[in-house]
This record gives C-alpha cells, structure tokens and sequence, in this order.
C-alpha cells in the first residue's frame, strides 16, 4: 500500500534515557533511571501508582524536567530541547481534545500552528486529515465535535492529532485507562496493528499488567522511582528478577518456607517439583501463581477448601494449609468438577512452578501498596 | 371532527393514576418554582413594566422628543461611550487580574483576592469621592497627571474611570472559575503538537473562556452604562460634555416630568437589555457545539 502522507519509520529514532532523577519537593519520583529503546520499538512503562511511570513519560515529552540525568535521542540531548520542537506525538489519558474545535480542527491544529515557511498548503493539510480520519476509522466523523464523541473515539482522534506532526516518538500516558473494558481491548489490538503498519517508536504508560505484556515489545517494570526489570513479555512473567516483579505480574502466593540442601520445604506443600537451587540452608519465600497450584482431594490432606468460585473456564479456590496460612489456585472448571472440589474439603496440595527467593531478597522487596492489591487480584491468566 | 376523533385515538391510553405518572423524585418544584415566578414579577417585571406604561402615556412624539434632544443625545453619547471606554479597560485588565488569581499561587494572593470585590462592597458615592480625591489637580495623580496634558477630573476620561472601578469585578468573577477549570493536559497537548506559548493562548485558553469573558464584559458595560453615584463626583456634570443618562433622569425627575425620566430610562433599558441578549445568544450558540463532558 502507497502511504505517500504519513512517512513514519523513515528516519530511526533511538532513546537513550540515562540515569534519570527527579524529585517534587522531598519527595523523589525518580532514583536513577537507564533505559534504551530502539527504534521502532513499542516499549511499555509498567508499575503501581506513584512508581514514577508518568514522570518518566512526561520527561520524554518535556512536560517535566529532570533534576538530573540526560535524555539522548538520535544522539541528540533533548533536556535543552522544549517540547515545542522534540516533535513527540503524545496522548492522554483524557484525551485532552480541544473542545471548541471539531474533530477534523483538532487533527489539524499541530499542522496550522507551525509557522508560514513549514505549514503545508490547505490541500495537503485537508488530504491528511482525510487520511488521519480513515486511520481513525471515523471519516464521517470529522465535522463532530470531541463532546459528540464517545471515550473510544476521543483517544483515537487524540492518536490522530499526535500522528498528523509526523512525530519522531509516539508517547501514551494510560491510553485506555478511562475507556469501558470492552472498548480497551479493542483499541489495544488496533494500536498494534497500528504500531507493526508505521513502526514508529512508541513508549506507553499503563498499571495495566496484561496490557503491558501483551502489547509491548518489552517490558519495563518501575516501582517507586527505580526500575525493578526489563525484559520481554515472557522474560518478565517467566523469569521475574524480584519478587516486587513477581507480585505485579500475575500475582502470586507467596509462601515462607526453608531451604534445606537447595531444596525448599512449605509445610503442607509438595514442592518436590521445584527445582533446586544453590543457596545455602535458612528461611526463603516460595512465590507460586495459582495456576501452578495442584489440588487433589484426599481425606489424609494438609489442607481445607475454603470456598469456590467459578468465572467462565476457571475455578478459583481458596485454601488454608494446615499452619494457617491462605492459598489460591486456580484450575479448570471441569477439572475441578471432575475431582469433586468444594468447600470444607480436604486437599493435598503441589506446586507445578514457583519462584524462590532467599529470605534476605524477599525482606528487602517493598510490599506491594493497596493498589496493586487490587490489580493482582483482577487478573487471571489463562 | 373525523380528524380530531383519528388524533385521539393516536394518543398513547392515558394512565390510570395520573397524579402517580406525574410524580418527580425531586421535591419543592411547585413551592420553589411558584415563589420564584412570583418574586421575579414583583420585582423585576413590574417597575419594568411601569416604566414602559409611563413612557407611554406621554405618547410617542413626546418620547421622541425627549430622547432626541440634543442634551439628552449627548447625555447617551457620555454614557456610552464612556462605558465602552470602561469595558474595553475591564475586559483587559480583568481577564490579566483573573488569570493572576487562578494560575500562580503567590502571597498576598488572597488578600488580591478579596480586594477584587471591594468596588462591590464600598458605597458607589465613596467610590466617586475617593476617585475625585485622587484625580483631581491637587491628588495624589492628579498633581502628576495634570501638568502632563491629561484631565481626568471633569471629563469622559474621568467618567470612564470611575466606570471602571466599580464594574471590574464583573469580568474578574466570571472569567476566574473559568481558568482555574481548564485542564492543564490541554495546553500541554497543545504544546506537544508545537503551538508557541501564544498560540496555546489564543488558540486554546482563550476560546475556552470567551463565553464567560463575553458575559462579564457584557455585564461590565451593563452595570457602567448605569453606574451613578461614583460617576457624578468625578464628571462635574455639565450638560452636553460630561452630563451622564442616568443622571438627566435624576434631573428630569426632581423637575417632576416623569414621563421624560422615564424615557430616557427605556433607552438604557433598552439598550441593556439588547446587549445581555445578544451576548446570551452569542454564549448559547456556543455552548451548543461545545456541551462541556
């Protein structure tokens, strides 16, 4: 397909963010941060409110600037750089449309602001438009305004406007954070489509963890100022670096135990399917996501059904191990229903999978804040 | 007949408890509603109304008479053109004031904050004496004014200022809330897309608050052109040069010749009332495109 108006991806465009602080008053929003992107990567900046996501983003635009450390794009520092001439295509969370232009004005407006020499003629700017729209798939919508819109729409009209400068870096701060479950999906699968058309390189914000994982190229996980790991979508959710990571992605129960020979023992726990590791003997936290728990019923088991619950394909039950301690797995309905698993039951438990970290590792890991909570506990992974 | 009898039977069957279909979850429309209507009629419609029945009953050559003449022509003239003056001054000032106020946070700003309503608080008759104080030769501006070609004390300048003062906050109170709602994230999507500081102004601060800036410059002008007690201190009234409308009413009314005082008065009303009508269509033709979310 001939795309003679939007020419992205003609030029690469590499970021390289270097050790990057930045505080509001006492309070440090960013302690340090490296980060290179490449070009035509879709990176996604992932972690719990206050984790420092947005600040970093909005350094990028040069919405804010940094106490200290440098942003390197092309080789270029961009700190000196306003954001009037970074040329970044940057998206809200709330659209932040112009409300007394129309939806066409709105796209136009980056290109009528520039000065007489750089503005194109009325026909270029009413061809792109056109275009833009068509991306957009809200031709007819033009002569609208951003009030007669529906969220949806809004953000793609907001993408529009930040595609029509032709940006070097395309930034979304939580684009679909105010959008119906719904209307997230879809649009996060036509921003990837979008993304492999025009390959343009793209940093998006998002608390979202199964957004973050299934649209970006990588990865990078940030939690109060610092980054915790980057890495790809698997790298991130099979090979976690902290047990912070661990707790964001997924979700997990985290289980004291003791490593004893590499080996470590949860009681009431089969874990003889974890692997060993070297590490010499003491107290180590087993971190197993409730898909990986088994649940066999059996009169002589360690633990008890506390209830289940059932959404769509998966049963989620809710243990107690005989030291107290609660659990969650998470199995297949008819699994569940083949074995007969209900409340009050006696279980035998085993971990498939699981993570282990050394108790020194896992002290040191902040606990995840209320927030995440509630992400952990509204994802279920397949 | 066969027409009305097929429009009835178009009609959806009426409910069988109608008080019940009516019912709102809201209560007090009736009370509050009714003493609304009644309060309005009381007292707005009514002296409105007299006034209009007055000027009638002179007849229209007299009403013609009086408001062509030429000291009441140039009495109009005073009025207006001073309280154009005035409202070209507060629709400037007021709108830097009001930004001041909601964008920075400074000390002393409550302070400012409070000061803006003064001219509403302070007797209009205070206003004038304190202005004529000021402005006249021997005042603290007047002594530098003066001697530097520049009469206020006495002159359309001198009414327009007084003009000014008190209907300053008319623009401030309007355009304030309007700023401080704006959303930051609009100007900082304008400057992404790499609108100068000015264009981001004009092109973006400014068309969300025209609505409400119109209406405080219209309410500016309305209150000038009605302005009396600060005005005639500082005007020195003479006929035909700094003689204001409101103040041949007053004259006209203290000579017993009502119909002319009111006359003159249904110009002005007329002229306010056109005025607050236009700019209320102005904002509604606005506001239907851009329903705020």
């Amino acid at each position: 397909m001939v795309r003679p108006l939007l020419s992205f991806g003609a030029y690469p465009v590499t970021i390289d963010i270097q050790s990057l602080y930045k505080r509001f008053g006492t309070q440090p929003v960013l302690r340090g941060v490296d980060l290179e992107i490449g070009d035509g990567e879709l990176v996604a900046l992932l972690g719990a409110s206050g984790s420092g996501k947005t600040t970093l983003l909005r350094i990028l635009a040069g919405l804010e600037y940094p106490d200290g450390g440098d942003v390197v794009v092309d080789g270029e520092s961009w700190i000196a750089k306003p954001t009037q001439a970074r040329k970044v295509g940057f998206v809200f969370q709330h659209y932040a449309l112009f409300g007394h232009l129309t939806v066409a004005e709105n796209i136009a407006f980056g290109l009528r602001v520039r000065d007489k020499k750089q503005r194109p003629d009325e026909a270029t700017i009413q061809a792109k438009i056109k275009e833009l729209l068509d991306l957009i798939q809200l031709s007819a919508l033009g002569g609208r305004y951003p009030a007669q819109l529906s969220g949806g729409q809004r953000q793609r009209v907001a993408l529009a406007r930040a595609l029509a400068i032709e940006p070097a870096v395309l930034l979304l701060d939580e684009p679909f954070g105010a959008l119906d479950a719904g209307v997230r999906k879809d649009l996060r699968h036509w921003l990837r489509d979008l993304h492999k058309r025009l390959g343009m390189t793209t940093v998006f914000v998002t608390h979202d963890q199964e957004e973050a994982l299934e649209l970006a190229d990588r990865v990078v996980i940030l939690n109060e100022g610092r980054i915790e790991q980057i890495g790809t979508p698997e790298e991130v959710y099979d090979h976690p670096a902290t047990p912070y990571v661990l707790r964001f992605l997924g979700g997990a129960n985290e289980l004291p135990g003791r490593l004893r020979a590499g080996r470590i023992e949860v009681e009431g726990l089969d874990t003889t399917a974890i692997e060993r590791i070297a590490a010499g003997d003491g107290a180590a936290s087993l971190f197993v996501r409730p898909h990986d728990v088994d649940a066999l019923p059996a009169d002589d088991g360690s633990a008890s059904i506390r209830s289940v619950f059932i959404t769509g394909a998966q049963a989620h039950v809710e243990l107690t191990l005989a030291g107290g301690k609660q659990l969650a797995a998470e199995l297949r309905r008819d699994v569940a229903r083949a074995r007969g698993l209900k409340a009050g039951q006696r279980v035998r438990l085993k971990a498939m999978h699981g993570r282990l970290f050394t108790a020194p590792h896992a002290a040191a890991a902040s606990a995840p804040t209320a927030s995440d909570a509630e992400d952990i506990a509204c994802i279920a992974r397949p | 007949m066969s027409i009305s009898a097929t429009l009835d039977q178009t009609q959806p069957p009426r409910p069988a408890v109608k008080s019940r279909a009516r019912r709102r979850v809201l209560p007090g429309f009736g009370l509050t509603m009714g003493a609304t209507l009644f309060y309005l009629a009381l007292i707005v419609l009514l002296p409105v109304a007299a006034l209009i029945l007055k000027t009638a009953d002179g007849g229209f050559l007299r009403f013609w008479q009086v408001i062509s003449s030429p000291r009441a022509i140039a009495a109009f003239e005073v009025t207006i053109g001073a309280a154009l003056i005035a409202t070209a001054f507060n629709a400037i000032y007021g709108l830097l004031m009001a930004w001041v106020l909601a964008r920075y946070r400074f000390p002393g700003r409550r302070i400012l904050d409070a000061l803006i309503d003064l001219p509403f608080a302070l007797p209009t008759a205070v206003a004038g004496i304190a202005l004529t104080a000021l402005y006249a030769g021997n005042g603290w501006f007047g002594h530098i004014l003066e001697p530097a070609g520049v009469k206020v004390v006495y002159t359309i300048v001198g009414v327009a200022v007084a003009m000014a003062f008190t209907s300053v906050p008319f623009v401030v109170r309007t355009v304030q809330p309007v700023i401080e709602e704006l959303k930051a994230e609009t100007e900082e999507a304008a400057a992404t897309l790499g609108a100068s500081d000015w264009q981001i102004f004009t092109r973006v601060i400014y068309p969300a608050i025209f609505p409400a800036h119109l209406a405080g410059c219209a309410m500016s002008f309305a209150r000038s052109m009605g302005e009396f007690g600060a005005v005639i201190f500082i005007a020195g009234n003479l006929p035909f040069q700094t003689e204001i409308a409101p103040l041949l009413i007053f004259i006209r009314l203290e000579e017993y010749d009502y119909p002319a005082a009111s006359a003159i008065a249904v110009v002005l009303l007329a002229v306010a009332f056109t005025l607050l009508l236009t700019t209320n269509a102005i904002q509604a033709w606005r506001l239907k495109r851009v329903v705020k979310d």
